[in-house]
Parts: C-alpha cells; sequence; structure tokens
C-alpha cells in the first residue's frame, strides 16, 4: 500500500504505465458547505485506460468529488485537470466540449421520465453530434442498446424498466458519444446483489470494449473487488490511501480495513 | 449614522426570508431574459410545451369558462330584476366577465393547474437529478426547461384568456335564456355594442404578465426545488400559492396603472 501522496506524486498504478500522462489530475482539492469541510486537500490522478475506485463512507464526499471533476459544482481552492481542459476555469462552452468527452452514469440512473428509451439516447447525440444522420444516430442507439443487452427496451419509457435495465440504460446513455472517461455515481446501489455484480461486469466490459478510463464512485465491495484496478480510500476529506484492492485489503490500517470487514 | 443603525436592526427572519425570496426570483427573471435572447434556442421544446400548457388545459378552461358565465347571470338576474334592469343583464355580465373575472379566474385555474405541474415536474426532476444529466449532457437545462415553460405560459395563457371569454359568453346567453327569451343576434349585438377596445385590450394584456408569473414562480420553485419528495410537494403547493397571489397582486397594478392612464 502507497500513501495518497505517493500515489498521487508517482502516478502509478497496477498494470498502467508510469509514464502515462494522467488523463484526469486532482490536486489540493477543498470543497466544504457550510461548515462541513467534505474535501480537505485531497489529491488523486487517473491514468489512461484505468478503472479507479473511490471508497468511502456516505456522506465523505465521493459524489461530490466527481460532481468537481465534470464540473458541475465549482471547487472552494485546487486544480482539476480533465483531458487537458482546467476544469474550474471553463465557462459554459468549455464545459460542453468537455463533457462531450466525459461520461456521467448518475446514482438516480437521472433517466428522463417523460421520453422513451430511444429519445434519452438521441438527447445527448442531438447537442453533441447534430452532424449525424437519422440512420446513423439509429445505428448507434442500437449499437449502444446491444452492447448493454437491452435492443428490445429502445421504445420503452424508464416507468416500465426495472432499476437494473434503468441502470443498463443509463449506462448506454453514457455511451453513445463515446466517451474517453466515464464517471460512475454509486453504480450498484439500490440493486440486489446479482444484478451488481452483473452491472460490475458491464462496467468491466463497456471499459474494455469502449477503451474507456473510470472513477467509480462506491462503497459496494463486490463491484470494487470486480472493477477496480486501484482503490483510493477517502476519509477525513483527504485521500488517505491508495492501491489495489489486495493490497488494501492486507492493509493493518484500522480505518482502512474497516471497509473489507 | 442611520444606514448602521439599520444595518444593526434585527430584522424578522419571515421577513429575511421573504425578501431572500424576491431576491432570488427577481436574479431568475433576469436569467430568464438573458437565456431567452442567447442562441440556440429550443424550438422544438417551446412547441411541445405550448401544446401540454395551452391546448391540454383547454377543456378545462372551457368548462370553467361556460360556467362562470351562467352563474354569473343567474346571480346577477335577480338583483337586476329587483332594480328593473333586467334588460342590461348580457351587457352587465360581458363586461365583467371581458374586463375583470374571466381574465383572473382563468389565471387562478392556470395557476393551480400549470403552476403546480411546473413545480412539481422540475422539482422532481431536480431531485432525480435529471436537470444535472441535463447539465452533463451539453444541454443547458435552464434554456431548455425553464425560458421554452415560461415564454409557453406567458403565450399561451392570454389565448386561453379569450376563449374562456368567449365560451363564458355563451354560458351567459344561455343563462338569460333560462328565464327569458332573447336571440342569439340581440344577445350577441347587444354585447359586442357595449364592448371597447378599451375593455378588451388592457384586460388582454395583463393576461401576458399573469401568465408570466405563474411560469416563472412555477419554474423557479421547481428548479430550485430542495432534496427528497417533501420537497417536491413543498414546491408544487408554494408555485401555486405564490402565482395566485402574484395575479392578484399584478391585476391590482394593472387597474392602477389603466386608471391612471385613464383607460378604464
Amino acid at each position: 500500500m502507497e500513501t495518497a501522496e505517493q500515489a498521487y506524486k508517482n502516478n502509478s498504478a497496477s498494470g498502467i504505465t508510469d509514464t502515462a500522462k494522467p488523463v484526469i489530475t486532482v490536486a489540493h482539492l477543498n470543497k466544504k458547505f457550510g461548515k462541513n469541510k467534505v474535501l480537505n486537500d485531497f489529491n488523486i490522478a487517473l491514468n489512461k485506460g484505468e478503472t479507479l475506485v473511490v471508497l468511502g463512507r456516505s456522506g465523505a464526499g465521493k459524489s461530490v468529488l466527481i460532481k468537481l471533476i465534470i464540473g458541475l459544482m465549482e471547487p472552494d481552492a485546487g486544480a482539476i485537470d480533465v483531458l487537458g481542459y482546467d476544469v474550474p476555469s471553463l465557462d459554459h462552452e468549455g464545459l460542453d466540449k468537455l463533457r462531450a468527452r466525459v461520461g456521467f452514469l448518475f446514482q438516480s440512473n437521472a433517466l428522463y421520465d417523460s421520453m422513451t428509451v430511444r429519445e434519452n439516447l438521441e438527447f445527448p447525440m442531438r447537442r453533441h453530434m447534430s452532424q449525424l444522420s437519422p440512420e446513423e444516430v439509429e445505428k448507434t442507439i442500437i449499437e449502444v442498446l446491444t452492447n448493454v443487452g437491452l435492443p428490445h427496451t429502445i421504445d420503452m419509457l424508464p416507468s416500465e424498466l426495472s432499476g437494473g435495465m434503468q441502470k443498463r440504460i443509463a449506462l448506454a446513455r453514457t455511451l453513445v458519444l463515446k466517451p474517453e472517461i466515464i464517471l460512475y455515481d454509486e453504480p450498484t446501489t439500490g440493486l440486489d446483489p446479482i444484478t451488481g455484480k452483473e452491472i460490475s461486469m458491464l462496467i468491466v466490459e463497456v471499459q474494455k470494449k469502449y477503451n474507456t478510463s473510470s472513477i467509480i464512485i462506491s462503497h459496494d465491495m463486490k463491484c470494487v473487488e470486480i472493477t477496480a484496478d486501484r482503490v483510493a480510500v477517502l476519509i477525513e476529506g483527504k485521500n488517505y490511501a491508495t492501491g489495489t484492492f489486495d493490497e488494501l485489503k492486507q492493509t493493518n490500517d484500522s480505518k482502512v480495513k474497516a471497509f473489507f470487514e | 449614522m442611520y444606514v448602521s443603525l439599520f444595518l444593526e436592526m434585527e430584522i424578522p427572519k419571515s421577513l429575511r426570508t421573504f425578501f431572500n425570496e424576491a431576491g432570488e426570483i427577481a436574479a431568475f427573471t433576469t436569467g430568464f431574459f438573458r437565456e431567452l435572447i442567447r442562441p440556440k434556442h429550443e424550438f422544438r421544446e417551446f412547441i411541445k410545451q405550448c401544446y401540454i400548457i395551452g391546448y391540454k388545459s383547454l377543456p378545462l378552461i372551457a368548462i370553467t369558462g361556460f360556467i362562470m358565465g351562467l352563474v354569473l347571470t343567474m346571480q346577477l338576474r335577480p338583483s337586476l330584476t329587483s332594480y328593473g334592469v333586467e334588460a342590461e343583464l348580457p351587457v352587465m355580465v360581458s363586461l365583467a366577465v371581458v374586463r375583470e373575472i374571466g381574465p383572473v379566474i382563468t389565471a387562478l385555474i392556470f395557476a393551480g393547474k400549470i403552476g403546480s405541474s411546473m413545480g412539481a415536474e422540475l422539482g422532481s426532476m431536480r431531485v432525480t437529478e435529471q436537470i444535472d444529466a441535463m447539465d452533463v449532457s451539453g444541454t443547458n437545462p435552464f434554456k431548455f426547461l425553464v425560458v421554452t415553460r415560461v415564454l409557453a405560459a406567458t403565450l399561451m395563457l392570454p389565448i386561453l384568456v379569450v376563449l374562456s371569454d368567449t365560451i363564458s359568453l355563451y354560458g351567459t346567453y344561455i343563462g338569460v335564456n333560462i328565464r327569458g327569451n332573447t336571440s342569439s343576434s340581440l344577445f350577441f349585438s347587444q354585447v359586442f355594442h357595449s364592448l371597447e377596445y378599451s375593455d378588451a385590450l388592457p384586460a388582454t394584456i395583463k393576461t401576458f404578465f399573469f401568465g408570466f408569473a405563474v411560469g416563472i414562480i412555477g419554474c423557479y420553485k421547481g428548479y430550485y426545488s430542495k432534496r427528497g419528495t417533501e420537497g417536491v410537494g413543498r414546491a408544487a403547493n408554494s408555485a401555486v400559492v405564490i402565482a395566485s397571489l402574484a395575479v392578484f397582486i399584478l391585476d391590482l397594478l394593472a387597474v392602477q396603472i389603466t386608471d391612471v392612464l385613464g383607460i378604464n
């Protein structure tokens, strides 16, 4: 196990070349809500092709972290570099350009409930891929739906789908833009263990097929074990420890050990 | 010295909340105008909202308009009969409907139906992160959700009021004929003879403001709804209450303005 500071400085990861330039670099990040300091000098780096899981207790600031990375929130201090973009300084147009390359899977799926699955998937494409013909849009939609195993749901409404199916459709919606990075906010929360495992496997599959880099926010240890190349433990607003799943599992640090018991 | 004394004064919490909210609504309204003129426009969504807000409100507005005309006629008849001016019934009711009751009642029904649905819809979208998802997918949610809805509400309410007034006059015609026998040509010639542009025009103009207020307040309450299902309920409820109150305040201002301008 290495310290967060070392991990950040060395930018190392198991199975990942040390020389690779990180696609996401977060440095000395601070964010507080009132008097509650959720991120306190937080540092992390995500390498190309890597899946990094951020582990932490509920309310630790995990979801805040990825919302800061995608520009949905503004940090109080610190630097966030995503694919060469300095996120806190981006205007609306800059954020749009960044978001065309970064997918975000929401904890609640956030499917537009007044739209069918097809319209949900068309929505981001209309914004970012307006040059595509209707046939190409349809082809892409069917392709991603097939990749998540749900091509038959194309004309259904989100309310007609189960929680697991909604999660798959939400993932399909992030995939239509073929993002280079996907940020997952607790992808298995609210799902039964079997469906949770299926979603975790799907994340790994998607990672390989689309060659994406990912940050996954989770406290589902099964999901962490299946998906993580590297795990960062967020405690008291800091990147407390970073390592592979097995490295962290074997640690004697009681704070880290608590997650694996 | 007076300024520092003023600043040191303890402002009651409810008053502070009121001014805070008023300031936020003002900022929200400014945001609406800024996004309204900034391209690119969500024309498809605007048309969809016109259909939902305008066309789908039509049956409710038509029924209430008809009942309004009919009931008002039946209620006024005894009083006018006692003064011996029963023949003026069509004129009295049509003036009341076109100048005041039609726009205000329709706007209140509109606030109940549209204000609450905007508050609840945007509130639940906020709670389920759909607004964030829209932001992440490269769509300006304010422009897509707020601008289209407010604009549709502003433009649809005057049309609904004109339709409601018209249907209300038919209700009045039926009300007049329950205990009398007036031909439609006589009834409508009497009505249109008594109505002037100065009756219809200010009444119609003020409905644009009513529609705008209902749209802005409904969207504001939903868009900034606090987390949780309770927050959605509160958003819908307070949207109706504040929008209804705004309709009355705007009506009061409108009557003052028309009075000052001498078109009352």
